[in-house]
Protein backbone atom coordinates (compact mmCIF):
# COMPACT_ATOMS: atom_id res chain seq x y z
CA UNK A 1 0.00 0.00 0.00
CA UNK A 2 1.18 3.22 -1.03
CA UNK A 3 2.30 5.89 1.84
CA UNK A 4 -1.04 8.32 2.46
CA UNK A 5 -0.09 11.71 1.64
CA UNK A 6 -0.27 13.98 5.19
CA UNK A 7 -2.08 17.38 4.81
CA UNK A 8 -2.03 20.15 7.77
CA UNK A 9 -2.81 22.41 4.99
CA UNK A 10 -5.22 25.81 5.40
CA UNK A 11 -5.61 27.79 2.73
CA UNK A 12 -7.28 25.66 0.11
CA UNK A 13 -10.76 24.77 -1.24
CA UNK A 14 -12.28 21.78 -0.43
CA UNK A 15 -10.41 18.79 -2.67
CA UNK A 16 -11.40 15.45 -1.27
CA UNK A 17 -7.70 13.89 -1.36
CA UNK A 18 -9.37 10.14 -0.18
CA UNK A 19 -11.33 10.30 -3.58
CA UNK A 20 -7.36 10.06 -5.46
CA UNK A 21 -7.25 6.90 -3.61
CA UNK A 22 -8.67 3.55 -4.99
CA UNK A 23 -11.63 2.11 -3.34
CA UNK A 24 -9.48 -1.19 -2.38
CA UNK A 25 -7.19 1.21 -0.51
CA UNK A 26 -9.23 3.28 0.96
CA UNK A 27 -11.64 0.65 2.92
CA UNK A 28 -8.85 -0.87 4.13
CA UNK A 29 -7.47 2.20 4.95
CA UNK A 30 -11.19 2.71 6.69
CA UNK A 31 -11.17 -0.80 8.42
CA UNK A 32 -7.81 -0.78 10.01
CA UNK A 33 -8.41 2.72 11.39
CA UNK A 34 -11.78 1.51 13.07
CA UNK A 35 -10.45 -1.03 14.50
CA UNK A 36 -8.82 1.40 16.61
CA UNK A 37 -4.80 1.83 14.97
CA UNK A 38 -3.43 4.56 15.61
CA UNK A 39 -1.10 4.77 12.63
CA UNK A 40 -4.17 4.55 10.39
CA UNK A 41 -6.49 6.92 12.61
CA UNK A 42 -3.85 9.68 11.78
CA UNK A 43 -3.90 8.89 7.85
CA UNK A 44 -7.58 9.07 8.27
CA UNK A 45 -7.31 12.52 10.24
CA UNK A 46 -4.84 14.16 7.94
CA UNK A 47 -7.58 13.66 5.24
CA UNK A 48 -10.35 15.31 7.38
CA UNK A 49 -8.42 17.90 9.63
CA UNK A 50 -7.85 20.67 7.69
CA UNK A 51 -11.41 20.91 6.83
CA UNK A 52 -12.97 19.88 9.78
CA UNK A 53 -11.93 22.26 11.84
CA UNK A 54 -12.26 25.16 10.03
CA UNK A 55 -15.97 25.03 10.06
CA UNK A 56 -15.81 23.65 13.28
CA UNK A 57 -13.45 26.75 14.66
CA UNK A 58 -16.34 28.78 12.12
CA UNK A 59 -19.36 27.58 14.04
CA UNK A 60 -18.15 27.67 17.88
CA UNK A 61 -15.54 29.97 17.70
CA UNK A 62 -11.80 29.90 18.47
CA UNK A 63 -11.99 29.45 21.81
CA UNK A 64 -13.89 26.31 21.99
CA UNK A 65 -12.21 25.03 18.59
CA UNK A 66 -9.90 22.55 20.07
CA UNK A 67 -12.69 21.05 22.68
CA UNK A 68 -15.03 20.27 19.66
CA UNK A 69 -12.74 18.90 17.39
CA UNK A 70 -11.35 16.19 19.86
CA UNK A 71 -14.88 15.52 20.45
CA UNK A 72 -15.62 15.25 16.98
CA UNK A 73 -12.33 13.10 15.93
CA UNK A 74 -12.93 10.94 18.51
CA UNK A 75 -16.90 10.29 17.76
CA UNK A 76 -15.24 10.16 14.37
CA UNK A 77 -13.37 7.00 14.80
CA UNK A 78 -15.58 5.64 17.02
CA UNK A 79 -18.45 5.80 13.84
CA UNK A 80 -15.75 4.65 11.15
CA UNK A 81 -17.53 0.99 10.91
CA UNK A 82 -20.25 2.69 9.96
CA UNK A 83 -18.74 4.59 6.82
CA UNK A 84 -20.81 3.27 3.76
CA UNK A 85 -18.73 4.72 0.97
CA UNK A 86 -22.02 6.17 0.16
CA UNK A 87 -19.91 10.15 0.11
CA UNK A 88 -16.25 11.08 0.08
CA UNK A 89 -14.43 10.40 3.18
CA UNK A 90 -14.13 13.97 3.92
CA UNK A 91 -18.24 15.13 3.25
CA UNK A 92 -18.84 12.53 5.68
CA UNK A 93 -16.41 13.87 8.35
CA UNK A 94 -17.66 17.01 7.46
CA UNK A 95 -21.61 16.65 8.59
CA UNK A 96 -20.32 15.03 11.67
CA UNK A 97 -18.04 17.85 12.34
CA UNK A 98 -20.81 20.52 11.81
CA UNK A 99 -23.26 18.28 13.71
CA UNK A 100 -20.86 17.88 16.45
CA UNK A 101 -20.32 22.04 16.71
CA UNK A 102 -23.92 22.55 16.23
CA UNK A 103 -24.91 20.39 19.38
CA UNK A 104 -22.06 22.14 21.46
CA UNK A 105 -23.54 25.40 20.75
CA UNK A 106 -27.07 23.81 21.80
CA UNK A 107 -25.62 22.81 24.99
CA UNK A 108 -23.72 25.77 25.45
CA UNK A 109 -27.09 27.60 24.92
CA UNK A 110 -28.59 25.32 27.25
CA UNK A 111 -25.87 25.80 30.34
CA UNK A 112 -25.63 28.32 32.72
CA UNK A 113 -24.31 31.34 31.46
CA UNK A 114 -23.14 32.68 34.70
CA UNK A 115 -19.83 31.54 35.06
CA UNK A 116 -19.18 33.46 31.88
CA UNK A 117 -20.45 36.40 33.30
CA UNK A 118 -18.67 36.26 36.46
CA UNK A 119 -15.55 36.22 34.26
CA UNK A 120 -16.25 38.97 32.33
CA UNK A 121 -17.43 41.54 34.97
CA UNK A 122 -14.23 40.67 36.46
CA UNK A 123 -12.31 41.90 33.46
CA UNK A 124 -10.24 38.85 33.17
CA UNK A 125 -8.49 39.09 29.69
CA UNK A 126 -9.42 36.49 27.18
CA UNK A 127 -7.17 33.66 25.91
CA UNK A 128 -4.83 35.75 23.35
CA UNK A 129 -4.85 35.08 19.87
CA UNK A 130 -1.88 34.52 18.78
CA UNK A 131 -2.52 35.81 15.85
CA UNK A 132 -3.07 39.82 14.60
CA UNK A 133 -5.85 40.60 12.95
CA UNK A 134 -6.48 43.09 10.62
CA UNK A 135 -9.62 45.48 11.37
CA UNK A 136 -11.68 43.29 8.49
CA UNK A 137 -11.26 40.53 10.09
CA UNK A 138 -11.89 41.86 13.56
CA UNK A 139 -15.35 42.89 12.36
CA UNK A 140 -16.09 39.89 10.81
CA UNK A 141 -15.35 37.84 13.75
CA UNK A 142 -17.95 39.80 15.64
CA UNK A 143 -20.36 40.18 12.97
CA UNK A 144 -20.46 36.15 12.61
CA UNK A 145 -21.03 35.83 16.49
CA UNK A 146 -24.29 38.06 15.76
CA UNK A 147 -25.48 35.45 13.45
CA UNK A 148 -26.81 31.68 14.37
CA UNK A 149 -24.09 28.93 14.50
CA UNK A 150 -26.24 27.22 11.32
CA UNK A 151 -25.11 30.76 9.22
CA UNK A 152 -22.26 30.79 9.86
CA UNK A 153 -21.69 26.95 8.93
CA UNK A 154 -23.67 27.26 5.74
CA UNK A 155 -21.45 30.73 4.74
CA UNK A 156 -18.23 29.38 5.24
CA UNK A 157 -18.87 26.26 3.37
CA UNK A 158 -19.81 28.39 0.70
CA UNK A 159 -17.31 31.05 0.53
CA UNK A 160 -14.17 29.60 2.03
CA UNK A 161 -14.44 26.32 1.12
CA UNK A 162 -16.08 26.44 -2.45
CA UNK A 163 -18.73 23.83 -2.05
CA UNK A 164 -21.39 23.69 -4.12
CA UNK A 165 -25.00 23.51 -2.98
CA UNK A 166 -25.27 19.81 -3.60
CA UNK A 167 -22.56 19.30 -0.99
CA UNK A 168 -23.38 21.74 1.48
CA UNK A 169 -27.38 20.14 1.25
CA UNK A 170 -25.51 16.91 1.74
CA UNK A 171 -23.51 17.79 4.85
CA UNK A 172 -26.21 20.04 6.52
CA UNK A 173 -28.92 17.16 5.31
CA UNK A 174 -31.04 19.45 4.05
CA UNK A 175 -33.13 19.77 0.80
CA UNK A 176 -30.53 21.09 -2.13
CA UNK A 177 -33.23 23.53 -3.26
CA UNK A 178 -32.91 25.28 0.19
CA UNK A 179 -29.62 25.69 0.16
CA UNK A 180 -30.06 29.13 -1.64
CA UNK A 181 -32.29 30.52 0.54
CA UNK A 182 -30.27 29.67 3.81
CA UNK A 183 -27.47 31.62 2.23
CA UNK A 184 -29.59 33.91 1.06
CA UNK A 185 -30.35 34.78 4.74
CA UNK A 186 -27.18 34.25 6.33
CA UNK A 187 -25.60 36.53 4.17
CA UNK A 188 -28.75 39.27 4.68
CA UNK A 189 -27.55 38.78 8.34
CA UNK A 190 -24.79 38.93 8.00
CA UNK A 191 -24.76 42.29 6.06
CA UNK A 192 -26.44 43.56 8.46
CA UNK A 193 -24.05 42.91 11.51
CA UNK A 194 -20.67 44.17 9.79
CA UNK A 195 -22.78 46.98 8.26
CA UNK A 196 -23.54 48.38 12.03
CA UNK A 197 -20.00 48.00 12.68
CA UNK A 198 -19.06 50.13 9.79
CA UNK A 199 -18.03 47.69 7.46
CA UNK A 200 -18.15 49.19 3.69
CA UNK A 201 -17.85 47.06 0.88
CA UNK B 1 -38.13 40.89 -13.80
CA UNK B 2 -37.84 42.69 -10.63
CA UNK B 3 -36.35 43.53 -8.05
CA UNK B 4 -37.71 41.18 -5.30
CA UNK B 5 -37.27 38.27 -7.41
CA UNK B 6 -33.37 39.03 -8.21
CA UNK B 7 -33.06 39.42 -3.97
CA UNK B 8 -34.87 35.98 -3.40
CA UNK B 9 -31.94 34.53 -6.43
CA UNK B 10 -29.46 36.78 -5.30
CA UNK B 11 -27.67 33.49 -3.66
CA UNK B 12 -28.26 31.45 -6.51
CA UNK B 13 -26.82 34.26 -8.85
CA UNK B 14 -23.16 34.91 -7.08
CA UNK B 15 -22.97 31.34 -6.25
CA UNK B 16 -23.18 30.33 -10.17
CA UNK B 17 -25.75 28.32 -9.30
CA UNK B 18 -28.77 29.60 -11.96
CA UNK B 19 -29.40 27.99 -14.89
CA UNK B 20 -28.53 29.55 -18.43
CA UNK B 21 -31.81 31.60 -19.11
CA UNK B 22 -32.49 32.41 -16.12
CA UNK B 23 -28.65 33.95 -15.20
CA UNK B 24 -29.37 35.74 -18.16
CA UNK B 25 -32.31 37.84 -17.12
CA UNK B 26 -30.57 38.41 -13.95
CA UNK B 27 -27.54 39.78 -15.24
CA UNK B 28 -29.84 41.90 -17.61
CA UNK B 29 -31.69 42.93 -15.14
CA UNK B 30 -28.23 44.00 -12.55
CA UNK B 31 -26.99 45.91 -15.45
CA UNK B 32 -29.81 48.55 -15.54
CA UNK B 33 -30.91 48.30 -11.54
CA UNK B 34 -27.77 49.99 -9.54
CA UNK B 35 -29.32 48.56 -5.90
CA UNK B 36 -29.41 44.81 -7.46
CA UNK B 37 -25.88 45.35 -8.70
CA UNK B 38 -24.86 47.30 -5.03
CA UNK B 39 -26.23 43.91 -3.80
CA UNK B 40 -24.16 41.24 -5.23
CA UNK B 41 -20.83 43.73 -4.80
CA UNK B 42 -21.62 43.21 -1.59
CA UNK B 43 -21.67 39.17 -1.59
CA UNK B 44 -19.09 39.09 -2.94
CA UNK B 45 -17.09 41.48 -1.48
CA UNK B 46 -18.43 39.52 2.50
CA UNK B 47 -17.28 36.34 0.23
CA UNK B 48 -13.84 37.67 -0.25
CA UNK B 49 -13.47 38.98 3.15
CA UNK B 50 -14.25 35.63 4.66
CA UNK B 51 -11.26 34.09 2.41
CA UNK B 52 -9.19 36.72 3.30
CA UNK B 53 -9.50 36.29 7.20
CA UNK B 54 -9.58 32.96 7.07
CA UNK B 55 -6.89 31.46 9.93
CA UNK B 56 -3.65 28.81 9.53
CA UNK B 57 -4.64 25.55 10.75
CA UNK B 58 -2.11 23.97 12.45
CA UNK B 59 -3.81 20.20 12.23
CA UNK B 60 -0.73 18.50 13.83
CA UNK B 61 -1.21 20.44 17.37
CA UNK B 62 -4.46 19.27 17.43
CA UNK B 63 -3.62 15.82 16.99
CA UNK B 64 -1.20 15.57 19.54
CA UNK B 65 -3.75 16.18 22.02
CA UNK B 66 -6.28 14.21 20.56
CA UNK B 67 -4.49 11.08 20.61
CA UNK B 68 -3.70 12.16 24.29
CA UNK B 69 -7.53 11.38 24.32
CA UNK B 70 -7.12 8.58 22.51
CA UNK B 71 -4.90 7.23 24.64
CA UNK B 72 -6.56 7.92 28.02
CA UNK B 73 -9.42 5.41 28.93
CA UNK B 74 -12.62 6.48 30.09
CA UNK B 75 -12.13 10.12 29.34
CA UNK B 76 -14.40 10.46 26.06
CA UNK B 77 -16.86 11.51 26.77
CA UNK B 78 -16.18 14.87 28.78
CA UNK B 79 -16.39 17.53 27.39
CA UNK B 80 -13.94 20.08 27.91
CA UNK B 81 -13.90 23.52 27.26
CA UNK B 82 -12.49 26.41 25.58
CA UNK B 83 -8.76 24.94 25.99
CA UNK B 84 -6.61 27.15 23.62
CA UNK B 85 -3.09 26.04 24.69
CA UNK B 86 -2.31 22.91 22.93
CA UNK B 87 -1.03 20.27 25.22
CA UNK B 88 1.41 17.96 24.15
CA UNK B 89 2.40 15.83 27.23
CA UNK B 90 0.63 13.06 28.53
CA UNK B 91 -2.87 13.40 31.00
CA UNK B 92 -3.20 11.88 34.14
CA UNK B 93 -5.00 13.58 36.94
CA UNK B 94 -8.28 13.96 35.74
CA UNK B 95 -10.67 16.33 37.40
CA UNK B 96 -14.06 15.81 36.26
CA UNK B 97 -16.87 17.69 37.37
CA UNK B 98 -20.03 15.75 36.69
CA UNK B 99 -23.17 18.00 36.21
CA UNK B 100 -24.98 17.53 39.06
CA UNK B 101 -21.86 16.74 41.53
CA UNK B 102 -18.62 17.57 41.51
CA UNK B 103 -16.54 14.53 40.64
CA UNK B 104 -12.99 14.39 40.64
CA UNK B 105 -11.20 11.28 38.98
CA UNK B 106 -8.00 10.33 39.39
CA UNK B 107 -6.39 8.21 36.73
CA UNK B 108 -3.45 6.12 36.14
CA UNK B 109 -2.87 6.60 32.57
CA UNK B 110 0.93 5.81 32.19
CA UNK B 111 0.26 4.97 28.69
CA UNK B 112 2.92 2.25 26.98
CA UNK B 113 2.38 3.82 23.73
CA UNK B 114 1.59 0.76 22.12
CA UNK B 115 -0.89 1.91 19.43
CA UNK B 116 -2.98 -0.90 18.87
CA UNK B 117 -5.30 -1.03 21.48
CA UNK B 118 -8.46 0.31 21.19
CA UNK B 119 -10.00 2.28 24.24
CA UNK B 120 -11.83 -0.79 25.79
CA UNK B 121 -8.80 -2.60 26.07
CA UNK B 122 -6.97 0.29 27.39
CA UNK B 123 -9.94 0.81 30.12
CA UNK B 124 -8.85 -2.75 31.26
CA UNK B 125 -4.86 -1.84 31.39
CA UNK B 126 -5.03 1.04 33.39
CA UNK B 127 -6.21 1.22 36.84
CA UNK B 128 -9.01 4.09 37.78
CA UNK B 129 -10.25 5.69 41.03
CA UNK B 130 -13.04 8.16 41.40
CA UNK B 131 -13.70 9.67 44.50
CA UNK B 132 -16.11 12.21 44.68
CA UNK B 133 -15.00 15.44 45.42
CA UNK B 134 -18.17 17.31 46.07
CA UNK B 135 -17.75 17.31 49.71
CA UNK B 136 -14.03 18.61 49.23
CA UNK B 137 -15.36 21.71 47.10
CA UNK B 138 -18.39 22.39 49.74
CA UNK B 139 -16.13 22.05 52.75
CA UNK B 140 -13.00 23.77 51.22
CA UNK B 141 -14.19 26.95 52.60
CA UNK B 142 -15.54 26.72 55.99
CA UNK B 143 -14.18 22.93 57.13
CA UNK B 144 -10.72 21.98 54.98
CA UNK B 145 -9.48 19.59 57.57
CA UNK B 146 -12.40 17.69 56.88
CA UNK B 147 -11.97 17.99 53.37
CA UNK B 148 -8.82 16.56 53.66
CA UNK B 149 -9.63 13.81 55.66
CA UNK B 150 -11.74 13.34 53.27
CA UNK B 151 -8.82 12.54 51.03
CA UNK B 152 -6.60 11.19 53.20
CA UNK B 153 -9.09 8.47 54.03
CA UNK B 154 -9.47 7.32 50.34
CA UNK B 155 -5.62 7.14 49.85
CA UNK B 156 -2.28 6.83 51.70
CA UNK B 157 -2.08 10.72 53.20
CA UNK B 158 -0.21 12.30 56.42
CA UNK B 159 0.46 15.96 56.99
CA UNK B 160 4.21 16.55 56.54
CA UNK B 161 6.52 19.93 57.46
CA UNK B 162 7.41 21.61 55.02
CA UNK B 163 11.43 19.91 54.75
CA UNK B 164 9.55 16.79 55.37
CA UNK B 165 7.11 17.56 52.37
CA UNK B 166 10.20 18.45 49.86
CA UNK B 167 11.51 15.62 50.93
CA UNK B 168 8.70 13.64 50.42
CA UNK B 169 7.77 14.92 46.88
CA UNK B 170 11.39 15.30 45.70
CA UNK B 171 11.02 19.50 45.25
CA UNK B 172 9.83 21.86 47.23
CA UNK B 173 6.02 22.92 46.65
CA UNK B 174 5.60 26.32 44.90
CA UNK B 175 2.87 27.07 47.59
CA UNK B 176 5.51 27.42 50.23
CA UNK B 177 6.92 30.76 50.16
CA UNK B 178 4.29 32.12 47.35
CA UNK B 179 1.02 32.56 49.71
CA UNK B 180 -0.27 35.91 48.21
CA UNK B 181 -1.08 38.71 50.88
CA UNK B 182 -4.31 38.49 53.07
CA UNK B 183 -3.23 34.38 53.75
CA UNK B 184 -2.07 32.47 55.76
CA UNK B 185 -0.39 29.37 55.27
CA UNK B 186 -1.76 26.44 57.88
CA UNK B 187 -0.57 22.86 56.65
CA UNK B 188 0.36 20.45 54.24
CA UNK B 189 -0.53 16.97 53.30
CA UNK B 190 0.89 14.97 51.21
CA UNK B 191 -1.02 12.33 48.96
CA UNK B 192 -0.42 9.19 47.61
CA UNK B 193 -2.44 9.64 44.45
CA UNK B 194 -2.81 7.01 41.86
CA UNK B 195 -1.01 9.21 39.28
CA UNK B 196 1.28 11.01 41.40
CA UNK B 197 2.28 12.48 44.69
CA UNK B 198 0.56 15.29 45.10
CA UNK B 199 0.60 18.37 48.23
CA UNK B 200 -2.15 19.59 49.55
CA UNK B 201 -2.09 22.65 50.98
CA UNK B 202 -4.74 24.67 53.69
CA UNK B 203 -4.60 28.75 53.14
CA UNK B 204 -6.61 30.42 55.36
CA UNK B 205 -8.20 33.82 54.83
CA UNK B 206 -8.30 36.66 57.27
CA UNK B 207 -11.60 36.07 57.44
CA UNK B 208 -11.03 32.62 59.08
CA UNK B 209 -12.41 31.05 55.64
CA UNK B 210 -9.90 28.32 53.64
CA UNK B 211 -9.15 27.34 50.40
CA UNK B 212 -7.14 24.26 49.47
CA UNK B 213 -4.48 24.18 46.85
CA UNK B 214 -3.56 21.25 44.99
CA UNK B 215 0.62 20.81 43.69
CA UNK B 216 1.77 17.99 41.82
CA UNK B 217 5.24 17.82 39.75
CA UNK B 218 3.83 14.75 37.08
CA UNK B 219 3.76 16.52 33.49
CA UNK B 220 -0.29 15.64 33.84
CA UNK B 221 -2.62 18.33 32.99
CA UNK B 222 -5.92 18.52 35.14
CA UNK B 223 -9.17 18.05 33.11
CA UNK B 224 -12.46 19.47 33.82
CA UNK B 225 -15.97 17.93 32.61
CA UNK B 226 -19.21 18.30 31.98
CA UNK B 227 -19.57 21.48 34.56
CA UNK B 228 -20.26 24.52 32.97
CA UNK B 229 -16.42 26.12 32.71
CA UNK B 230 -14.09 28.43 31.45
CA UNK B 231 -10.65 28.23 30.30
CA UNK B 232 -8.88 32.15 30.54
CA UNK B 233 -6.08 33.39 30.90
CA UNK B 234 -5.71 34.87 34.82
CA UNK B 235 -2.33 36.68 35.60
CA UNK B 236 -0.86 35.55 31.86
CA UNK B 237 -1.57 32.07 32.25
CA UNK B 238 -3.90 29.56 30.95
CA UNK B 239 -6.72 28.65 33.42
CA UNK B 240 -9.51 26.51 33.56
CA UNK B 241 -12.00 27.06 36.04
CA UNK B 242 -14.96 25.85 37.11
CA UNK B 243 -17.66 27.12 39.50
CA UNK B 244 -20.34 25.64 41.76
CA UNK B 245 -22.14 26.43 44.90
CA UNK B 246 -20.14 30.09 44.61
CA UNK B 247 -17.19 28.51 44.84
CA UNK B 248 -14.47 28.75 42.40
CA UNK B 249 -12.03 25.27 41.42
CA UNK B 250 -9.22 26.46 39.10
CA UNK B 251 -6.21 24.50 37.45
CA UNK B 252 -3.35 25.69 36.09
CA UNK B 253 0.16 24.88 34.86
CA UNK B 254 3.22 26.35 36.29
CA UNK B 255 6.26 25.30 34.57
CA UNK B 256 6.80 21.27 35.51
CA UNK B 257 3.84 21.73 38.04
CA UNK B 258 -0.21 21.12 37.56
CA UNK B 259 -1.78 23.35 40.34
CA UNK B 260 -5.39 22.92 41.37
CA UNK B 261 -6.95 25.11 43.76
CA UNK B 262 -10.32 24.24 45.90
CA UNK B 263 -12.65 26.71 47.07
CA UNK B 264 -11.47 30.51 45.64
CA UNK B 265 -14.10 33.12 45.89
CA UNK B 266 -14.19 35.16 42.88
CA UNK B 267 -11.84 35.41 39.54
CA UNK B 268 -10.12 38.29 41.60
CA UNK B 269 -8.55 36.00 44.24
CA UNK B 270 -7.74 33.12 41.04
CA UNK B 271 -5.82 35.51 39.65
CA UNK B 272 -4.06 36.74 42.78
CA UNK B 273 -2.91 33.28 43.64
CA UNK B 274 -1.93 32.24 40.10
CA UNK B 275 0.12 35.28 39.74
CA UNK B 276 1.68 34.74 43.21
CA UNK B 277 2.99 31.29 42.45
CA UNK B 278 4.45 31.72 39.50
CA UNK B 279 7.67 29.93 39.33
Amino acid sequence: MQPFESSNSVTGQANDRSSMMNAEELATLVSLAATGNREYQKRIYDFVAARSYRVIRKIVGESHADDVMQDFVIHLFAKLSQFRFESTLETWAHRIAVNQSLQHLRKMNREDQRIHKMAMSADVSPAANPQSQSDDAEVLERAMEQITGEQRAILHMKEVEGLGYAAIACVLGIPEGTVGSRLNKARSELRNSLIQMGWEA
Amino acid sequence: MNCNYVSEQLSDYVDQELDGEARRHVDEHIEQCDQCRAKVLECRAMGALMRRSEQIVDTEAVWDRIAIGLNTPTLRPVSIESRKNRWTQQWGLSVLAAAASIIFLFFVVRNSGTQEHDANALSHKHASLAVDFAEVLRSAKSEPRQAIATLVSKYEGNELSNEETSKYLGYEPAVFDRVPAGFTRVSTHVLNMPCCKCSATICERSDGTSLIVFEHKDEQPVWFGDSPSIETQCAGMSCKIIESAGQLAVSWRNQDRQLTMIGANDIAEVNQWVASLKL
